[in-house]
């Protein structure tokens, strides 16, 4: 029964669970595709502010390469001290601002600006910078270009600064009256500020600002900025292994899915085009640049679980209510068919039982019919013995009883004489009488016998062998006994029996036979309804059944006048037939001869009524 | 006075000689035919048929006898009832049998008077003559 219930449940369920699970993806799908699209914004956003500090930059160092410097400007020959103070003290206010340098074209300082705090920028001591990759190429410049430089940690006299500041700088060529090229001005821009507020979370995101070969600039994550130029700590390094991402072949702005976190890339465009609409000036600012930075933000997997769970949880739910109704009605179901099937099961088993119970019964009502023939056959055999009893022994008691009365009258010798040789035939009577019954008795009284195979040809030949014998030349020349046993010739039986059975037959018949014609007895055996048949047939005087039919098997009944005999031989033989559980029937015509009919019962079968 | 005339049917022996004896001693005058079984008895009916001779006013029967017994005898002489020459026979079925199948069947022929159990002493003997003759014999 279980099994066929979680079976129907299985049926109904899976393609539920299919569903929720398909639902479910999508339901996955499109919370990340929105936490993305935040994301995405988030970092424009962010990108956005990166573009307008770049902007800030280049218009503020461009400003230099339109100013008309003295053609000596040098220590010896500064700038207009009133124009740069008032410069300075604008700019003082403008907390990124970091420094502000002439360099001439040997690399050497002219003048240097340098914040020393929130609100204040002092002249500080030149330094030589002709091996620094920005004056490179600073010198490499035309007019009205200005080049911005990488993100770089700041370097006083060749010596990364501590505590580390990234800064980017400006650098543009700068000219005298005559437009003759005196030197570059470098401007600093501290980006600090820019990546702190770039580093702001707007969930549990994590925010990476990377160069183009992908080293980290600035995170979230880490305090370190820029480590790969000053010492990479082991955080650092691992931060770097982790954005070695596999769906970032290409590096165009997406998200996806990896290592458990949803990744959004974005690069960061510093938008050289707009550069042109915002510039002050007539003439177009051309900015020579190698950056190329993108911003990745990663949604850790603890955040992205904490945004499914309600999509799990309800997924959850809905599968275990499904689950339980669908089982509840599993269980229903399956209920209502073990009913159904028991039902057929008891109705089988009832059925069964019933044809068993009729079999045993059509059984018993056939030892109940082989005891029923039983006994009326014993019926029958003890009438006949009643009747031998009644007929045969009382009438000579009887008669001896008158003689003893007459002879106790007696008056004279001459009735003794008389009357005493009579009891003594009574007497001689009895004792036959009493032998034969004895005979019968012995046959009825008999219920073990001795059953073995008998060969009834070879019986038949022993039986007629002993008759030959008795028979004159002239009587044995006009009798035949002729044998037809192909139909079966041996028999489970009582040899003893057989033999006197076939030897009465016989002798009736040679008895019994027309002496006008040529007498035979036949032999046949046969097969009727499974059972061994055998007929005897004679051509002798025959038998008037309709006068003596009753009373052709009893004791003493003799139905041929002029042929001695005791009327002992057929009551016998059914006897002894009837012991053997056969029976006997006969058909006769006067002067035609007899046919006597012995149906044996099968084996298994008289066992079987032995035991009944 | 006509002589009492009676048929023993019987085939024991000492029984016919017996009863014969029993006869002669009640009386001289009273004539005795027996025959030993049913077969002889009807073909000494048919022979007084044949000749008109009056049949014995008494029979008495026995029932187990060889070639035709007292049943097969009284079949027989049911037949001829209606050429009797003389209807006054009373026919005694007398016999060892206390049987009451035998008894019962008895009952069946109206031919039957009645019905003996053997022994038939002489008391018995003179009650049926009595019955049967009146006094008269």
């Amino acid at each position: 029964m279980w099994s066929r219930i979680i079976k129907t449940s299985l049926a109904l369920y899976i393609p539920l669970l299919i569903f929720t699970l398909v639902w479910g993806y999508l339901q996955k799908h499109s919370l990340i595709t929105n936490i993305a699209h935040i994301q995405q914004r988030n970092i424009q956003n962010k990108s956005y502010h990166l573009e307008d500090q770049c902007e800030v930059l280049i218009d503020i160092t461009s400003y230099w390469s339109n100013v008309v410097f003295p053609a000596n400007f040098s220590n010896g020959e500064p700038l207009d001290s009133a124009f740069i103070n008032e410069y300075i003290r604008i700019m003082q206010g403008y907390e990124v601002y970091d420094q502000l340098r002439f360099l001439d074209l040997h690399g050497d300082e002219i003048l240097r600006y340098e914040r020393t705090d929130d609100k204040t920028m002092e002249p500080k001591d030149l330094q030589r910078k002709v091996d620094r990759s920005y004056f490179q190429k600073g010198l490499s410049l035309k007019k009205g270009q200005v080049y911005i430089s990488p993100i770089e940690l700041n370097k006083e006299n060749g010596v990364i600064e501590k505590p580390y500041k990234p800064v980017i700088r400006g650098v543009t060529p700068i000219f005298d009256a005559d437009q003759i090229q005196i030197g570059l001005a470098v401007t600093n821009f501290n980006m600090n500020k820019v990546f702190d507020l770039m580093k702001a979370r707007i969930s549990e995101d994590n925010f990476y600002l990377v160069d183009k070969d992908r080293n980290v600039i600035t995170t979230n994550l880490s305090n370190n900025v820029l480590p790969h130029q000053a010492s990479m700590s082991q955080q650092d390094s691992s931060i770097k292994k982790k954005l070695q991402l596999r769906n970032l072949i290409f590096e165009k702005d997406t998200f996806f899915m990896e290592k458990g976190s949803l990744w959004v890339f974005q690069n960061v465009n510093i938008g050289f085009g707009k550069n042109t609409d915002i510039s002050l000036q007539d003439d177009i600012v051309e900015v020579i640049t190698e950056n190329d930075w993108a911003i990745i933000q990663e949604i850790p997997p603890s955040y992205i679980s904490k945004r499914l769970k309600t999509i799990r949880r309800n997924l959850i739910l809905f599968n275990i209510l499904t689950l339980i109704v669908i089982s509840l009605f599993a269980f229903g179901y399956g209920r209502t068919q073990k009913e159904k099937r028991n039902f057929v099961t008891e109705l089988k088993q009832k059925n069964k039982a019933l044809l068993d119970s009729q079999n045993r019964l059509k059984s018993t009502n056939r030892l109940v019919k082989q005891a029923n023939d039983r006994l009326q056959v014993r019926n029958r055999q003890l009438e006949d013995f009643n009747y031998v009893v009644a007929h045969n022994l009382k009438a000579p008691v009887t008669s001896m009883s008158i003689i003893v009365d007459m002879l106790s009258k007696a008056k004279n010798q001459e009735t003794f004489n008389e009357l005493l040789p009579k009891l003594e035939t009574i007497s001689k009577n009895i004792s036959t009488l009493t032998q034969d019954v004895h005979t019968y008795v012995s046959i009825l009284n008999n219920t073990k016998l001795e059953l073995e195979n008998v060969n009834l040809l070879l019986l038949l030949k022993e039986v007629e062998n002993d008759f030959v014998e008795t028979l004159v030349d002239k009587e044995a020349k006009n009798f035949e006994t002729i044998y037809k046993l192909d139909a079966w010739h041996t028999l489970k039986c009582s040899r003893f029996y057989m033999k006197s059975i076939l030897q009465n037959f016989l002798s009736n018949a040679i008895k019994y036979r027309r002496t006008d014609v040529n007498s035979h007895i036949i032999f046949e055996s046969a097969w009727e309804n499974d059972q061994k048949v055998l007929f005897i047939k004679d051509n002798g005087l025959g038998i008037d059944l309709a006068q003596h039919g009753n009373n052709l098997f009893k004791l003493y009944k003799r139905f041929h006048r002029n042929i001695s005999g005791k009327g002992m031989g057929l009551f016998i033989v059914r006897s002894q037939l009837e012991a053997m559980y056969a029976s006997i029937e006969v058909e006769s015509t006067v002067n035609q001869g007899t046919t006597f009919k012995i149906k044996f019962k099968t084996h298994e079968k008289t066992k079987h009524s032995f035991s009944g | 006075m006509k002589k009492p005339n009676i048929l023993l049917v019987d085939d024991d022996e000492v029984y016919l000689f017996v009863t014969k004896r029993i006869l002669s001693n009640l009386s001289s005058d009273i004539l005795v035919t027996s025959f030993t079984d049913g077969e002889r008895a009807i073909e000494y009916i048919n022979l007084c048929i044949e000749e008109k001779v009056e049949l014995p006013e008494v029979i008495l029967l026995d029932i187990n006898m060889p070639f035709m017994d007292g049943w097969g005898f009284l079949s027989e002489f049911k037949k001829m009832k209606p050429v009797l020459p003389n209807h006054n026979v009373n026919i005694f079925m007398v016999t060892s049998s206390n049987d009451p199948d035998d008894f019962s069947k008895a009952k069946d022929f109206e031919e039957i008077t009645g019905y003996i159990v053997k022994p038939v002493f002489e008391d018995k003997m003179t009650q049926i003559l009595e019955e049967i003759y009146d006094g008269n014999w």
